[in-house]
């Protein structure tokens, strides 16, 4: 019988790491004026507990592996957002590669909030 | 031991030694650069590519650095700028100082939990963001900032929407104001965190912010006015009225008048509401007209004074260039300013001396 912790809760946990200029985008989407919780997605900053897990801006090879580490560790894989051109391909900055599965790719640089919401929900209906 | 580093890329780093609660010395280092940074550079061979042509810490002023550039060369070439390039310019550099004074206040409140205060300082940047594109066609960032000619007029439709920007940027901050006066926990946390006092400020030269100290309006916009700013209505404006008290709290509520103040500079550029229309001249060959010597320029950022100075040869070329940023200037007072304060809040007395803006790797 599954316990009462494996059940999906109606809000999808969101963790993400703000850089460079990718962090003024993040940061305001997560504010009234945009309200993504009126779409069920919240804020974490337990990489365990996310459903979907968001790569912009640029981070060094320190973070990388940090979090290449923490990826391989979880049970439970998450969707994988890649935000911004840093993200996705090197970008204005030269940002290092990452090595971790990516299912959505949101171009710009960096992407507006409005744009973030609409990859993040159709990243909901992948779950 | 503590050794605190500013940023992903590390601009400054502090080691501070404690003595039971307090500290008893600490030596900085700035300019210092992530190893990181270094080896992605070696990786691409293009070392130039990486080296960031800003400041980390001033990362939300560089309109304001390629402005002084750019009067620079005009002050060497000769050439009189026209009133609608003074006013974009105002328009951007005003725009910019609210930026950066939100980014300050957003770490200041984020210190005290109150999610409410928070949201309204991001709100304030996402409005500003809107603005910048709506009138220029860019977001407001470091990455996208190009030094070049005014080349967009300002139609009667945007400044429609400037209006309506200013007025609502206008109701977030009053909120603040009316949130942030005489509240418990912010003056709990800065009330006596950090103390400037005036003989520190003479001795080191600093500017900005960083050099507010009671009854005192210390802002080259007032002493030497450029641009729009030598209009008479301006200049009362730029007038403070907060009584700072030598504290971090009553920085805080300078800041707030002082954002205050460029909402009303900008109202007051566009208070005609006729269309602003650009001449584009053809692209002309400019070259210097001053003699061989050195020529410098200096403009008032939101966290001080930004100083350029270039040394022109004999052929007319520029042989050197030499930027003094403010935190440069400000950062030598750290140890001074920090120096027995408690070893817990000293997170906090380094982001309240207007220098952090990111985060800080312990």
């Amino acid at each position: 019988m599954p316990k009462f912790t494996d059940r999906q809760t109606l809000f999808k946990n969101i963790y993400f790491m703000e850089t460079s200029c990718c962090s003024p985008e993040l940061i305001s989407l997560f504010t009234p004026r945009h309200d993504p919780e009126r779409l069920g997605l919240t804020r974490t900053l337990d990489i365990k507990l996310a459903d979907i897990i968001i790569l912009s801006g640029y981070s060094n090879q320190k973070i990388i592996n940090r979090l290449e580490k923490e990826y391989r560790l979880l049970q439970k894989k998450p969707i994988v957002v890649a935000v911004g051109g840093c993200a996705i391909k090197k970008g204005p900055l030269f940002a290092p590669e990452i090595n971790i599965p990516i299912s959505i790719y949101i171009p710009g640089c960096p992407p507006r909030p409005e744009s973030i919401i609409d990859g993040l929900t159709r990243g909901v209906r992948l779950k | 031991m503590i050794k605190l580093i500013n940023g992903p890329f590390g601009i400054a780093e502090l080691d501070i030694n404690q003595e039971g609660k307090r500290t008893s010395s600490i030596k900085t280092d700035f300019g210092f650069c992530s190893r990181e940074i270094i080896k992605t550079a070696l990786a691409t061979k293009d070392p130039l590519k990486m080296i960031p042509y800003l400041e980390r810490i001033e990362q939300s002023s560089h309109n304001h650095y390629s402005t002084c550039f750019c009067m620079l060369l005009e002050n060497i070439c000769n050439i009189v700028p026209e009133d609608t390039v003074n006013r974009v310019r105002t328009f951007l550099l005003e725009l910019e100082r609210i930026y950066s004074h939100s980014i300050y206040l957003n770490k200041m409140f984020s210190y005290t939990e109150n999610q409410i205060l928070i949201n309204h300082t991001t709100t304030i940047r996402d409005i500003i963001l809107d603005c910048s594109e709506e009138i220029t066609g860019h977001r407001m960032y470091g990455t996208c900032s190009v030094i070049g000619d005014v080349n967009f007029n300002i139609s009667s439709g945007n400044i429609k929407v400037i209006k309506r920007i200013s007025d609502e940027l206008t109701a977030v901050l009053n909120k603040i104001k009316r949130l942030a006066k005489d509240n418990p926990s912010l003056l709990s946390l800065f009330r006596e965190q950090v103390i400037i006092t005036e003989k520190m400020i003479k001795q080191n030269y600093i500017t900005g912010p960083f050099s507010w100290y009671d009854n005192s309006n210390s802002d080259l916009r007032e002493k030497e006015p450029y641009l729009a700013y030598r209009q008479p209505e301006i200049k009362i404006l730029l007038e403070k009225t907060i009584n700072l008290e030598n504290c971090t709290y009553g920085r805080i509520l300078r800041l707030i008048e002082d954002s205050d103040v460029s909402i009303k500079i900008i109202k007051s550029l566009f208070s005609t509401g006729d269309n602003i229309i650009y001449n584009r001249k053809q692209p002309l060959k400019y070259s210097a007209v001053k003699p061989k010597g050195e020529y410098s320029q200096s403009i008032e950022s939101p966290r001080g004074v930004i100083k350029i100075t270039t040394e022109i040869g004999k052929t007319g070329l520029i042989d050197s260039l030499e930027i003094k940023t403010p935190s440069e200037v400000n950062m030598s007072i750290i140890d001074r300013a920090i120096k027995g304060s408690a070893v817990d809040y000293i997170e906090q007395a380094f982001d309240s001396l207007y220098l952090s803006s990111m985060e800080i790797d312990k």
